[in-house]
């Protein structure tokens, strides 16, 4: 019985393990190999009790509501180098750079959080709603895709806040 | 405390007095040395401090002071939590398995681990994923700890999560997740009540609280599936519970109350109309599990009237959803089945509560019979001279019993005489 205990307990521990160690693959192996594009968001700043403060993301430029049936976001890169939601499907894309809606029937900007330092993110909210221009970087490979950059008038918001945090104390 | 206080003092003087030989006193001191109470202390201020702890591991981690740090270094930043509370609960495992001050606190520890080192990863790849995902992940996750470490202080978070994931999933899958979660929690508080541990009350009351959370929110969203499952779950709860008396006797009133609110449900015909809802795997698994649940009952000689009143209902649900034979006329034989069974249960129920004076069980029958009556008379599905000819015989079938009883009553007393 004491064996039977103590395998299930090293099973679980594994399991334990290995969730967090899935979720860090699946998102390296995305933010290392995927292809990155830009797309302009308008944040603002919630919480979250367990994570930590975050900016809440959603995209500057979309389609009209009734053109988003569907959980395929197809995304179109500009001449300016933003990527622009080009047009949603219910089926599966092929060759194209997409993003993959939680929601089954219509599209909403998956990425929509990005995690900041606690002093950080209320301050991110103030300079955006000073109209700054804001964008982040996505990873993309397939069905997957990470953010890897908040920017601020085109500087990481990570360095550009910090700074300013820095000033001002 | 004060009385063990008073007691100790009486017992020096007992022996100064000669009362009581030196040998009887030290056994006596030994009996009523207040060492109990200190052994409760300890448990409680390692719980207390263990969750307060598990807190700060949760609040520091989420402020990101390590925004700056590499990507890696972070991820494995993210990990440590997780690996030293299964360090502890190792450690625990195999050198202070006897303490329940230690099983409890490492336990609750690897449950703050599980969530700190998840919600870390989640912010460090800003991974949107939602809250109800992220509490079901957790609970699963730390689930075989706290049966393996037989702690009882991570119950009521593990219920949390499951009765989260139940109400905000709007998956099929989520509910029965959530069930199954409550179900693994319920046999875990039914062996402590039968290990008579001290925390046995504690745990009933929780897992009672949780599970009728769950019956209100399947019967309010009317998830046929839910409702499959909360049926089994009342099934194994009568099964199992039923030689559990006191405070423990909380999981048979549970079994019987999810057994009602699901027969009320079932003796609508619409609910036999949305069979196809169900999912029928999970349909397959649920019949699997009653049938052998059934057979165990058989073979222990145990023939409830809930518990094979709940089986039928199973049965019929089963042979709907996985067969897929809902039609009009078979939905109206299967609500007519169930009206039946609930008319016998309430019947039963009065007839034994008058006979053993159990005033318990007579109430269960009447108010059963009341709720039957007064849903059959606005149940606006069936048309009113159904109703009419329904209540007629019910009101017939109820004067050919009394009359009975009468009869046999003045039969007992001819014999008696």
């Amino acid at each position: 019985m004491k064996k039977t205990l103590l395998s299930l307990l090293i099973v679980t521990a594994i399991a334990q393990l290995l969730v967090p160690a899935y979720m860090i693959w699946d998102r390296y192996d995305v933010l290392r190999t995927g292809e990155e594009i830009k797309i302009k968001v308008e944040p603002f700043d919630p919480y979250d009790a367990f994570r930590g403060r975050y900016v809440s993301l959603d995209m500057a430029e979309t389609l009209p509501f009734d053109q988003r049936e569907g959980m395929y976001g197809i995304f179109k890169v500009r001449e300016d180098g933003f990527a622009v939601l080009d047009q949603v499907t219910k089926e599966k894309p092929y060759g194209e750079l997409y993003l993959v809606s939680e929601d089954e029937h219509y599209f909403y900007f998956p990425l929509n959080r990005y995690y900041m330092e606690e002093t950080l993110a209320p301050m991110a909210e103030a300079k955006l709603s000073e109209e700054k221009e804001a964008y982040v970087t996505v990873r993309i490979k397939g069905d997957k895709s990470v953010l890897s950059g908040l920017y601020i008038d085109g500087k990481p918001a990570q360095e550009l806040l910090s700074e300013i945090n820095e000033q001002e104390n | 405390m004060k009385k063990e206080k008073w007691l100790l003092k009486e017992i020096d003087t007992w022996q100064e007095k000669e009362i009581v030989t030196g040998e009887t006193a030290d056994t006596l001191r030994s009996m009523y040395q207040p060492k109990k109470s200190i052994n409760v202390l300890i448990v409680l201020f390692s719980i207390i401090g263990s969750l307060l702890i598990g807190m700060g591991i949760v609040l520091v981690s989420a402020n990101n002071w390590w925004y700056a740090l590499p990507i890696g270094v972070r991820a494995f930043i993210g990990f440590m939590p997780l690996v030293i509370s299964q360090l502890i609960v190792f450690y625990v495992y195999r050198y202070k398995m006897e303490s329940t001050a230690f099983r409890e606190s490492s336990a609750l520890l690897n449950v703050a681990g599980v969530f700190a080192s998840i919600a870390l990863v989640g912010q460090i790849f800003h991974i949107p994923g939602d809250f109800t995902n992220y509490l079901l992940t957790c609970g699963l996750l730390f689930l075989p700890v706290m049966l393996v470490m037989n702690a009882v202080s991570p119950v009521i978070i593990y219920y949390w999560t499951a009765i989260n994931g139940g109400v905000y999933l709007h998956e099929e899958y989520g509910v029965i997740i959530s069930a199954v979660m409550l179900f693994v929690g319920a046999v875990f508080a039914l062996k402590k009540c039968k290990e008579k541990s001290g925390k046995s009350t504690y745990l009933s009351i929780i897992t009672v609280a949780s599970a009728l959370t769950l019956v209100n929110m399947a019967s309010l969203r009317y998830d046929i599936t839910c409702q499959y499952g909360d049926l089994v779950f009342a099934l194994i709860l009568l099964s199992f519970a039923d030689k559990i008396k006191g405070s423990e006797a909380v999981f048979t009133l549970v079994g019987k109350l999810t057994f009602l609110v699901m027969a009320f449900i079932g003796s609508f015909r619409d609910s036999w109309m949305y069979m196809d809802d169900c999912n029928v795997p999970f349909a397959i698994v649920l019949l699997v599990c009653s049938i052998a649940v059934f057979v165990r009952n058989i073979l222990a000689k145990k023939y409830s009237m809930f518990n094979m009143a709940s089986f039928v209902i199973i049965l019929l649900l089963g042979i709907c959803t996985i067969f897929g034979i809902s039609d009009y006329v078979i939905d109206i034989i299967f609500m007519i089945i169930t009206n039946l069974i609930l008319f016998a249960v309430s019947v039963v129920c009065i007839v034994k509560g008058a006979k053993n004076i159990d005033l318990y069980e007579a109430n269960v029958g009447m108010v059963t019979l009341c709720v039957l009556v007064v849903m059959r008379f606005f149940d606006s599905a069936l048309p009113l001279s159904t109703r009419g000819i329904i209540f007629l015989l019910l009101g017939a079938g109820f004067m050919v019993f009394n009359l009975y009883l009468v009869k046999s009553k003045k039969k007992i007393k001819e014999e008696t005489l």
